[in-house]
């Protein structure tokens, strides 16, 4: 059972939280390639959101080559594989990090610290599964 | 007579509208959202007690005040009163609900739940590949017996009477006779087709209704509500079939005449069967399945999605954002419309229509 659960008070948009949610389902193989995803306007309705914010996260999801969406089979999660590591990705990873990172150090947190933080988010992400835990 | 209808309806109605708020999700109070944690508040668990009461008094009221009428009145001016009496118990009913309804918003803010827990909607991805209903094809013996019904009104027709009893007091005296034609001996078998339809809808809408869990305890809340679904799907077949077997009786009766009192009972039996049984289930079951026990009940930091500002007064959804037409409703049992959509108009005028054209067809 995947559990899809959106913080409806948090600053960043529904379309974003959605897209990120299924991307962590997938890196937490709970959904696996050529998985089906809910329709645009059954995902809406369940989460009680405009169907434009739903298609918006299917949008992207799309650009980047995690989800097929066909007019027949409906959505699923990219049957040929997911998209890679790229240059554009690393630098975008990088300008994703800076701002995260230095807001560490400010506050004190040293290298060892920052890497082991990122080992147990991975850890964690990896062994997914925790399906009573919506926070 | 006229009591036993009276205990049979009235009665069921004032006990499942005083209990109503002991049947509500736990996600909710009096149209309310609440984290489910704090259902058994002390002051709501109040408001709940005093509710009980003050419609159950309304009820029983309004009850005494026909029971006595119907000494005074003839059985025609009596099913009026009984009709308003009915209306004006549901608008009572409402009038006390709407002062908790209020109150309840108050304690809401005052208590600032809100601030306190981290809101949140959660969906199950796989939800409607799971067995939510019962086929639509066990629809097919009230289908046989329309079809039946059908055949049986033109093979013999010609042996039916020129006058046709069409309409009964509920002392089963005929009050109402029609000339013979192919159109008033096609009433029965085409409101039993009507009718067929009309469970074949509900039983898809069980079906495809939005999804509505409790995220701070998904897996429970979501095993309750298929459980909640399936049941009601299992009512809407059996009470259909029923509904569809009773209305061969008037067709039965054009040719071999039956004891209006032994028709009578009938009906009463089928229709005391399916409100009691409707109560009976409302309760065991709760909406959403609230009443299904489940193991583990959580208490969190997070709470089910506050959206009270798209429930006028509390009863009547009414979001143009979201795509869902049907919906659970949040005080009593079953479901809703969202009226902002479009769609929820069209079937409500269609259920309303086709029994209008039927009617006219058949005059």
């Amino acid at each position: 059972m995947v559990i899809i659960s959106l913080d409806l008070q948090s600053e960043s948009p529904i379309y974003i939280q959605l897209r990120n949610k299924i991307i962590e389902g997938i890196a937490s193989k709970q959904l696996r390639p050529g998985d089906p995803l809910p329709s645009v306007r059954t995902f809406a309705q369940d989460l009680g959101v405009n169907m434009h914010t739903v298609n918006k996260a299917y949008q992207l999801l799309k650009q980047d080559g995690f989800i097929q969406i066909h007019r027949q089979k409906g959505v699923v999660i990219n049957p040929d594989g997911m998209p890679s590591v790229d240059e554009n990705y690393l630098a975008n990873v990088r300008e994703n990090l800076r701002p995260v990172i230095s807001e560490s150090v400010c506050r004190g947190m040293n290298k060892e610290e920052f890497i082991k933080l990122i080992q147990e988010v991975y850890e964690e992400i990896q062994k997914g599964g925790e399906h009573d835990d919506l926070r | 007579m006229i009591y036993v209808s009276m205990l049979l309806i009235f009665l069921p109605l004032v006990l499942i509208t005083a209990i109503t708020p002991y049947i509500t999700r736990k996600t909710e109070s009096f149209g309310i959202t609440i984290p489910s944690d704090v259902y058994q508040h002390p002051t709501i668990a109040e408001y709940r007690k005093k509710y009980a009461f003050q419609s159950g008094l309304a009820g029983v009221l309004i009850l005494v005040i026909l029971g006595i009428a119907a000494g005074f009145t003839t059985d025609y001016l009596w099913t009026i009163l009984y009709t308003v009496g009915i209306f004006v118990y549901i608008l009572v009913a409402f009038i006390i609900y709407f002062q908790f309804h209020k109150r309840m918003k108050q304690l809401k803010e005052k208590e600032n739940w809100k601030s306190k827990k981290k809101e949140v909607v959660a969906v199950d991805l796989s939800f409607y590949n799971k067995k939510l209903t019962y086929s639509n094809g066990w629809f097919l013996l009230p289908f046989i017996i329309t079809v039946f019904s059908l055949l049986w009104t033109f093979w013999n027709y010609d042996r039916m009477p020129e006058k046709l009893p069409m309409h009964y007091t509920l002392d089963g005296v005929v009050t109402d006779w029609a000339d013979k034609s192919y159109r008033t001996v096609l009433l029965f078998p085409f409101i039993q087709l009507f009718m067929l339809g009309l469970f074949v809808f509900i039983n898809i809408i069980i079906a495809r209704s939005k999804q509505q869990m409790d995220p701070a305890n998904p897996e429970e809340s979501i095993k309750q509500n298929i459980i909640f679904r399936r049941r009601w799907s299992l009512f809407i077949i059996i009470s259909g079939t029923m509904m569809v077997l009773l209305f061969t009786l008037p067709q039965v009766s054009f040719v071999y005449p039956i004891d209006p009192f032994i028709s009578f009972i009938i009906t009463m039996v089928v229709v005391g069967v399916i409100v009691i049984g409707a109560g009976v289930l409302s309760i065991v079951t709760g909406q959403g399945g609230s009443r299904v026990n489940v193991t583990n009940r959580k208490t969190g930091e997070i709470m089910n999605r506050d959206d009270d500002r798209y429930w006028k007064l509390g009863v009547f959804y009414f979001n143009p954002d979201d795509p869902a037409v049907w919906v659970e409703k949040r005080f009593g049992s079953g479901w809703t419309n969202n009226f902002a959509r479009p769609t929820s108009w069209i079937f409500l005028i269609l259920i309303l229509l086709i029994p209008i054209l039927i009617a006219v067809f058949a005059s």
